[in-house]
C-alpha cells in the first residue's frame, strides 16, 4: 500500500487504516456498513454543536450557529461529519490518513456544494505544521489509534487557547465487548466484522487521563445509548458504552 | 461545469411547489425559521368559493405563524356542532350537540373563506425576507442525489435539498418522486355554495345526516353560512342545474328553514366524491402535503386541517434537521414524516369514510351501528368530550399547533 511508504509516524494502525479503506464509496449509503455511524450522526452533531454554542456564546437556534469557527475532525472517514458541521458555518479540515477516504469525502463534498478542506494526513504532520483549531474533534477514532496517549497530546497541541476538544470512542466494559463486538458486529451485523478490537477501547478514565495530560481541562463527559423502541442514539449518563468528552485549553 | 447555465438560476434551501393554504403556511414556518424559501405557484385566482372551518390546532399554528391577525375578523366562530338524523330509516339517531365549551373551548375553530385566508397568508408571506414568492408555474421536477430542481414556465430552474409539494390532487411534484396513489371514488358530488340567511345561525354548525350524505351548514360572520351539499351525481347535476332562485328554495326545503330564507351568492363548487392518499409522502428528496398527499370527501373539516399539519410537521423536521447541520433531503427524515403522517391521515380518511357509508348504506345493522355511536355521544358526556378533543386536535401535535414557534 503506497499509504503505508508515503507516512511515517507512530499513532496510526495502518491493519484499522486499511479496514476502513475497504468500504471506501459504501461511505455514504446510510443503509451500508456505515449505517450505525449515519444514525449515531444526529447525536453526535447535536453534541459538538451545543458544546460549541455554550462555549462561544451561539444560539443554536440559528442556521449557522457554528459560522467563523474553524474545526479538525480527525479521522473524518468520508466526511459524514464533515459535512453537517460545514452546513452550520463551521469552516472545516477533515484530517483521514487514508487516501481512499479522502477521496470519498472530497467528491461527496462536491456533490453537496460544501466547501471542506480534506487533506490525507495525521494529526502529527498536522501538529507539526502548526495548524491550530477552535475546535479539534476526535470522534468514533480514539478506539482505532497505534497510542492513546501521544495521539490525545498531538490532538491538544492544535486546540487553541480558549479552544476545544472533543473526543467520542467506546468504553472497555463487558457491557461494551457484548454490545459493541457481540452485538453489532455478529448478531445484528451492523458493522464489519474487525470493525472493532475490545482490547484498543478506551475508558473514561484513561481518555480523561490523556487529556489533563495534553493540559487540557475536562469540562463535560456524557454517554450514549441507544434506543431500542424510537431506533435512534441518544445522550445519556451511562458511559458504559459510547461515551462522549469534551475537554478545553485554558484561555 | 460547461453547462451553460439559464437565464435566471436560483439555489434555495427548500422549494415549495403551490401556494394553497398547506403550502404557503409550509413556506411562512420554514422562512420564518430562517430557511430561505422559494414558494412557486400562480397567484389562486379570486372567484374559489369554498370555505374552510380551521379547528383549534390549526389557528393556533396560524397565531404562532402571525397569519391569524390578517384574517381573524373575516372568521366566525364555531361554538357548538349539531348533528340531525334527517334520513327516513327506520333506526334513526337522535340529535346530538357538540358544545366547545364542554371542553373548555372558546370554539371549535373559526369557518372562513378560503381566498380571506390566502390573502392573510400571502401578506404574511410577503413581510419575511427569507421567503421568495415566485408567481409562476412549474414545468418540471427533477430529482437528483444530493437536490432537486424546480424548473418554471420562464426557464428559471430552482434547486434545493428539498422540494415540498403542495401542488394539489394532480402533484407534479409526486409524479416526479415516482409516488402512486391509491384510493376510490363515492357514488356522490359535493356541491359548495355560500348563502345568506335571514335567521341568524348563532353561531351553530349543522349537519343533516340524509340517505345521498350529509348536508352541512357552517356559519361565516354575519347573516351568511357556507354550504355543503353531498348528493348522488344525478342530483348534483340537477341542482346545479337550477337557477339561484330555485336552488335557494330546494336548500331552504333540505335545511327545514332552520335559518330562514336563503340568497345564494355567485359562485358553486361541484366535487366529485374520492379518497386518494399518496403511498409514501415523502421519498426522493419530495414531501407531499396538502392534497398532493390526501384527498378526503369535504365532510368532518378534516381535509385542510390535515394539510396544515402536514406543514408544521415537515417544517418542523426540517428546521430541526438544519439546526443540525443535516441535509433536509435525506431518505431518513423523509421517512419519519412518512411515519408521522402516517396515522394521523389514514385515521381521518377512515373516520370520513365510515360516516359516509354509515350514511349511503341500506344495511341495517350499519344504520343502527351509527345511530347507536351518535346515541352513546349524546348520552356519555366524557365520550362526546373524547371525540370533541380528538376531532379538533389529535393527541399528538406538531409543534406550530401547541403554540410553540420553530
Amino acid at each position: 500500500m503506497p499509504i503505508r511508504s508515503k507516512i511515517s509516524d507512530r499513532t496510526v494502525d495502518y491493519a484499522e487504516v486499511d479496514q476502513f479503506a475497504r468500504l471506501g464509496a459504501q461511505w455514504w449509503n446510510p443503509s451500508g456498513p456505515m449505517a450505525p455511524l449515519h444514525k449515531l450522526n444526529p447525536v453526535r452533531v447535536g453534541y459538538i454543536r451545543d458544546q460549541a454554542a455554550a462555549r462561544y456564546k451561539r444560539d443554536v437556534k440559528k442556521l449557522d450557529s457554528l459560522a467563523g469557527l474553524r474545526i479538525l475532525d480527525i479521522g473524518c472517514g468520508g466526511g459524514i461529519l464533515c459535512e453537517p458541521l460545514a452546513r452550520l458555518g463551521a469552516s472545516m479540515v477533515g484530517a483521514d490518513p487514508s487516501e481512499a477516504n479522502i477521496e470519498v469525502a472530497k467528491s461527496h463534498a462536491v456533490l453537496s456544494e460544501l466547501t471542506i478542506d480534506y487533506r490525507a494526513t495525521t494529526a502529527e504532520t498536522l501538529a507539526e505544521a502548526g495548524e491550530r483549531f477552535d475546535i479539534v474533534l476526535a470522534m468514533e477514532v480514539v478506539e482505532h489509534v497505534a497510542d492513546v496517549g501521544l495521539f490525545v497530546r498531538r490532538c491538544g497541541e492544535m486546540v487553541k487557547p480558549g479552544g476545544q476538544m472533543i473526543a467520542a470512542t467506546i468504553n472497555r466494559t463487558l457491557k461494551s465487548f457484548a454490545l459493541a463486538i457481540v452485538g453489532a458486529e455478529y448478531v445484528l451485523r451492523w458493522l464489519p466484522r474487525g470493525t472493532h478490537q475490545w482490547n484498543k477501547f478506551v475508558t473514561p478514565d484513561e481518555l480523561e487521563a490523556a487529556m489533563t495530560d495534553a493540559g487540557l481541562c475536562i469540562v463535560d463527559e456524557r454517554g450514549v445509548i441507544y434506543n431500542f423502541f424510537a431506533d435512534r442514539w441518544q445522550l445519556s449518563d451511562d458511559m458504559d458504552v459510547n461515551y462522549m468528552l469534551t475537554a478545553e485549553r485554558a484561555g | 461545469m460547461a453547462k451553460k447555465l439559464p437565464s435566471k438560476y436560483l439555489k434555495a434551501g427548500v422549494a415549495i411547489v403551490g401556494a394553497g393554504p398547506a403550502g404557503l403556511t409550509a413556506a411562512i414556518a420554514l422562512a420564518q425559521a430562517g430557511l430561505e424559501t422559494a414558494l412557486v405557484a400562480k397567484r389562486a385566482p379570486e372567484i374559489d368559493n369554498r370555505t374552510t372551518a380551521l379547528l383549534a390546532g390549526s389557528v393556533t399554528a396560524l397565531e404562532t405563524l402571525g397569519v391569524w391577525q390578517h384574517c381573524s375578523a373575516l372568521a366566525a366562530p364555531l361554538r357548538v356542532m349539531r348533528i340531525i338524523d334527517d334520513t327516513v330509516r327506520l333506526l334513526r339517531a337522535p340529535e346530538v350537540s357538540f358544545t366547545a365549551s364542554d371542553i373548555n373551548l372558546n370554539a371549535f375553530g373559526y369557518n372562513i373563506e378560503n381566498r380571506h385566508l390566502v390573502a392573510a397568508l400571502e401578506h404574511r408571506a410577503a413581510e419575511l425576507p427569507s421567503l421568495a414568492r415566485i408567481e409562476d408555474t412549474a414545468r418540471t421536477v427533477e430529482i437528483g442525489e444530493t437536490k432537486a430542481g424546480v424548473t418554471l414556465l420562464d426557464g428559471t430552474i430552482i434547486e434545493a435539498p428539498l422540494v415540498i409539494g403542495a401542488d394539489g390532487r394532480k402533484s407534479l411534484c409526486r409524479a416526479a418522486a415516482g409516488i402512486d396513489t391509491e384510493g376510490w371514488r363515492y357514488p356522490q358530488t359535493a356541491l359548495t355554495l355560500t348563502l345568506r340567511h335571514s335567521r341568524p345561525h348563532r353561531d351553530i354548525s349543522t349537519e343533516f345526516h340524509t340517505e345521498s350524505g350529509p348536508f352541512t351548514l357552517v356559519p361565516l360572520p354575519g347573516l351568511r353560512s357556507s354550504l355543503v351539499c353531498v348528493v348522488d351525481h344525478m342530483n348534483a347535476e340537477r341542482l346545479s342545474a337550477l337557477d339561484d332562485a330555485t336552488l335557494a328554495h330546494e336548500i331552504e326545503r333540505r335545511a327545514h328553514s332552520i335559518l330562514g330564507k336563503f340568497v345564494i351568492e355567485p359562485g358553486r363548487g361541484i366535487f366529485p366524491l374520492a379518497v386518494e392518499t399518496a403511498k409514501r409522502f415523502g421519498e426522493n428528496r419530495v414531501a407531499l402535503i396538502g392534497e398532493a398527499a390526501h384527498v378526503i370527501p369535504p365532510i368532518g373539516a378534516q381535509g385542510l386541517n390535515l394539510g396544515l399539519r402536514d406543514a408544521a410537521t415537515i417544517s418542523e423536521l426540517a428546521i430541526a434537521a438544519h439546526r443540525s447541520g443535516h441535509d433536509i433531503g435525506e431518505p431518513d427524515l423523509l421517512t419519519r414524516y412518512d411515519t408521522l403522517r402516517r396515522i394521523d391521515i389514514t385515521s381521518r380518511t377512515f373516520a370520513v369514510d365510515l360516516l359516509n357509508r354509515t350514511l349511503l348504506s341500506g344495511f341495517l345493522p350499519f344504520q343502527g351501528a351509527r345511530g347507536f355511536g351518535l346515541y352513546l355521544m349524546e348520552r356519555i358526556a366524557p365520550l362526546r368530550r373524547v371525540i370533541m378533543r380528538e376531532g379538533v386536535a389529535p393527541t399528538t401535535q406538531p409543534r406550530l399547533m401547541r403554540g410553540e414557534a420553530l
